[in-house]
């Protein structure tokens, strides 16, 4: 009889049981995915540089962009770099944390224009502070690809080898430097 | 303005339904009778269209502030865009998480109003506690809207312009689809609370099944419609030609499906028989759970999956907390009480009882196979080993087993009788129908040439059951006129009970889904071309002549249109076929849109992919076509599936008794 009332308890454990998992799984990032570009070098390219210089006109066009960097000449010093644009609602959230990390200057801050509109990246920049070292110009994507971005805002930090160390898809948290980007170079030195 | 009105009305219904839940349960405890309950029963009604009329005039809002692209409600900044069309700026309403919630809520709201209004004959009291059990769920989800996802969210800096509607949602299949879930999800809730209502008060008698049953069969029917739209969706939109994808989110869809679907035959026995009482309140409980997880599976991103939208621990704690709250309870409740409850009579191994549970069995077993396959690599990646995936072999190998054996007993199951029935009267009936499978097996079988186990075995059993169902139906029609001479056919069927046609109705939409089912998984072809203008290959019967590429400029994308004409062998055009490759602008997202023809209940299908650059084959473009035969077999099934659940619902014992008749 007790046996037979015992039973009638089954349910609610294999709904605990259930839930220990469902709990947990909550703190798995679905998009945590295995980057397969961890512990390998930045892919090469050459990328033209964002200028400030002359009239928003000016800027629009990529082909009168002179000055070109090849990042994989970026080494010699830990760096971040940040895949924004300025249609992208979400950057908004991660941009003070950049501004903050910017004054303190620990860390070389290299901006990808992911598929902007130039003159609209100037002025996103000018109305919300540009605490970019560096600002590179993916305009059609291409190399968003061999990074295998999916989703702007996303950010890398490479080690001063190059070396892709962590990969952030989304926002960066507000203690992101403190707690994952500073000790990721930390040990990898 | 307008999102302040309606966050107030969420708030305000908050407090009303957590009051009326209060005071409902305050009121009736230790009461069982009829007569004092009236007057309370009116004033738990009245709060109930209360909390109703204020939900309605929050997602109203919403509606609002979509159509006038108010961006400072975050939730429309971020799924609405001013060059949307007002169509999908009204449907983005729902397309966010916080929409759809408020959707979840509404749908809710509406099905508690429906039971207060509904007329069924049970206890005042009763129904004051399946009331009550409703408001107080409802106040678990507005809470949740209020607290952790609120959809009137304000948004500062008000941006000029928003975000835009995922274009994967851009389409009217995708507008009805949710609310049909939602309706099928939120129905089972009413059964729910029966059960709850019924525990409480600690009987479980047949006028309790009986008035849960019509309820149980609209949820399922809902919710039978918005799977196969989903999965309509999925097949039209998606480009890869595929109806279904065992995606945890489909599947998250299909478990609550697959439970309710033994509750309604477990109902039956219930009702009729007085039996399987403790099992039907477990399945009643647990159908809403299912429907609960499926919520929490879809909206906190546990799983990942396509369907994969806002991935917040914070929001998915909540929803989790509310869940284990509500089936915790309900199932600490049934631990309890559920002795009080008492199991019923016995009955014997070839009754229709045994028939019924048999379809439980499989049911469960269904259940728990697409649950393994969906909850496993979440459990693995837990535990730390990987991320892994269960895919389309796992779940195909393990399903058709399971169900073709409950396809077979379908077709016995009309035949049947309560308690006892002879083994020779199945057999009549029986062989007559397996012998028109058997011949329909091998016509079809000469006709296309090949063949497979599947195949075979899913014409058989489908065929097999239609026969004999139909066969019942004729039989039963012929019989019920018998005591009138002279009476017409339509007459005859209407002596018959509506509960009895929508059976035979959903026994045939499963019929005709299995063999949808066994005839594209046997037959379909598949091919990849790269096409120049002016190019023909062959898909099928069917010859496609590719013509060429525009580009189109609408509201809010710019496509390549791709033209294919579509001939028969023989060389006679039939129609023109012109698949897209859209952009949309606000989000530079690409989309292919595939082009379908239907023929009878077959499908061509063609999605356009790239251009091919290079200097040869200039002009040339990838295409991927496919073959589909009988595949709209599997849609009408489901259609047919609903319909029957619906036909249920307006037979004659749920309507209300005219006052002086007697039951």
């Amino acid at each position: 009889m007790i046996k037979k009332r015992l039973r009638l308890y089954l349910p609610i454990l294999v709904l605990l049981f259930l839930g220990v998992f469902l709990l947990r799984g909550l703190w798995l990032d679905p998009k945590k995915l295995p980057s397969a570009l961890i512990g390998k070098s930045v892919p090469a390219a050459v990328l033209p540089v964002l200028s400030f210089q002359g009239s928003e006109a000016e800027a629009m066009q990529v082909a009168d962009v002179r000055l070109l960097q090849r990042i994989d000449e970026l080494n010699g010093q830990p760096w971040v770099l940040n895949v924004f644009a300025s249609w992208c609602q979400a950057c908004l959230i991660e941009h003070p944390h950049f501004l903050e990390l910017a004054k303190q200057k620990k860390i070389r801050l290299v901006g990808l224009a992911y598929k902007d509109d130039l003159a609209n990246t100037r002025r996103w920049l000018n109305q919300y502070g540009n605490p970019y070292d560096l600002i590179l110009i993916d305009q059609n994507g291409q190399y968003g690809i061999e990074l295998g971005v999916y989703g702007v805002p996303e950010t890398f930090l490479m080690n001063s080898k190059n070396t892709i160390i962590h990969k952030q898809v989304g926002p960066v948290p507000t203690d992101y430097f403190q707690s994952m980007a500073l000790p990721a170079i930390e040990a990898s030195r | 303005m307008i999102a302040f009105i309606s966050q107030f009305s969420l708030a305000l219904a908050t407090v009303l339904a957590l009051f009326g839940a209060w005071a409902g349960f305050r009121a009736v405890k230790g009461v069982y009778t009829h007569a004092p309950a009236v007057p309370l029963l009116i004033a738990v009604q009245r709060n109930v269209l209360l909390v109703f009329g204020l939900v309605c005039v929050s997602f109203l809002g919403l509606i609002y502030s979509f159509v006038v692209s108010d961006f400072s409600v975050r939730n429309v900044a971020e799924n609405s865009n001013l060059a949307l069309p007002v169509f999908y700026k009204i449907a983005a309403s729902w397309g966010s998480h916080e929409g759809s919630f408020l959707l979840w809520v509404l749908m809710f709201a509406a099905w508690t109003q429906a039971v207060a209004w509904a007329r069924f004959e049970v206890s005042a009291c009763f129904k004051v506690r399946v009331l009550a059990t409703l408001q107080l769920v409802l106040v678990g989800f507005l809470m949740y809207l209020l607290l952790a996802s609120n959809p009137f969210e304000y948004l500062a800096p008000t941006p000029l312009d928003g975000r835009d509607l995922n274009p994967l949602l851009q389409d009217i299949i995708m507008i009805i689809h949710p609310p049909m879930l939602y309706m099928g999800y939120v129905g089972f809730a009413v059964t729910f609370a029966f059960a709850v209502a019924g525990l409480l008060e600690g009987r479980f008698d047949m006028t309790w099944a009986r008035w849960s049953r019509p309820w149980t069969n609209v949820a399922w029917a809902f919710l039978t419609v918005g799977i196969a739209l989903g999965s309509w969706w999925a097949y039209r939109e998606l480009g890869w030609g595929g109806w279904w994808f065992w995606d945890p989110v489909e599947n998250a869809s299909l478990m609550p499906w697959l439970a309710g679907t033994a509750l309604i035959h477990s109902l039956a026995v219930s009702e009729k028989r007085g039996t399987l009482r403790s099992w039907t309140l477990l399945l009643a409980l647990t159908t809403f759970a299912l429907s609960l997880l499926g919520t929490f599976l879809v909206r906190s991103g546990v799983l990942t999956s396509v369907h994969a939208f806002a991935t917040d621990p914070e929001r998915g704690v909540f929803i989790l907390a509310l869940l284990f709250l509500v089936v915790g309870s309900s199932y600490v409740l049934y631990a309890m009480k559920t002795g009080e409850v008492g199991q019923g009579g016995d009955f014997k191994a070839t009754g229709r009882e045994s028939l019924l549970l048999s379809n439980n069995v499989l049911m469960s077993a269904a259940l728990v196979t697409v649950m393994l396959g969906t909850l496993y690599p979440l459990v693995v990646e837990v535990i730390g080993a990987r991320k892994m995936s269960v895919g389309q072999p796992y779940f195909e190998a393990l399903f058709a087993p399971i169900l073709l054996p409950a396809v077979l007993l379908m077709a016995l199951g009309p035949d049947s009788r309560w308690r006892e029935t002879s083994l020779a009267q199945y057999i009549k009936p029986g062989a007559v129908a397996l012998g028109v499978a058997l011949l329909v097996l091998l016509g079809a079988a000469l006709i296309n040439g090949h063949f497979s186990l599947l195949w075979a075995a899913g014409v058989v059993c489908a065929v097999f059951m239609a026969v004999a169902t139909l066969a019942h139906a004729a039989t039963a029609t012929r019989k019920a006129g018998s005591s009138v001479p002279q009476s017409g056919l339509l007459y005859r069927m209407r002596r018959l009970s509506l509960s009895y046609w929508g059976m035979v109705l959903a026994h045939l939409g499963v019929a005709v889904f299995v063999v949808g089912v066994s005839w594209v998984k046997t037959f379909e072809t598949e091919t990849d071309a790269v096409l120049k203008p002016g190019e023909t290959t062959e898909i099928g019967p069917w010859r496609v002549t590719f013509i060429g590429v525009d580009s189109v400029q609408r509201q809010n994308y710019v496509a390549a249109l791709g033209v294919f004409e579509l001939t028969r062998g023989d060389g006679t055009l039939i129609h023109l076929l012109e698949p897209e490759k859209r952009r949309y602008q606000s989000s530079e997202q690409t989309m292919t849109e595939a082009a379908i023809h239907t023929d009878l209940f077959s499908d061509v299908y063609i999605s356009l992919g790239d251009a091919v650059q290079s200097s040869t084959s200039a002009g040339s473009w990838g295409v991927r076509l496919y073959y589909k035969p009988l595949i709209n077999l599997i849609w009408w099934g489901g259609a047919l599936m609903a319909l029957g659940g619906l036909l249920t619902v307006f037979d004659r014992r749920y309507r209300p008794k005219k006052n002086g008749q007697s039951a």
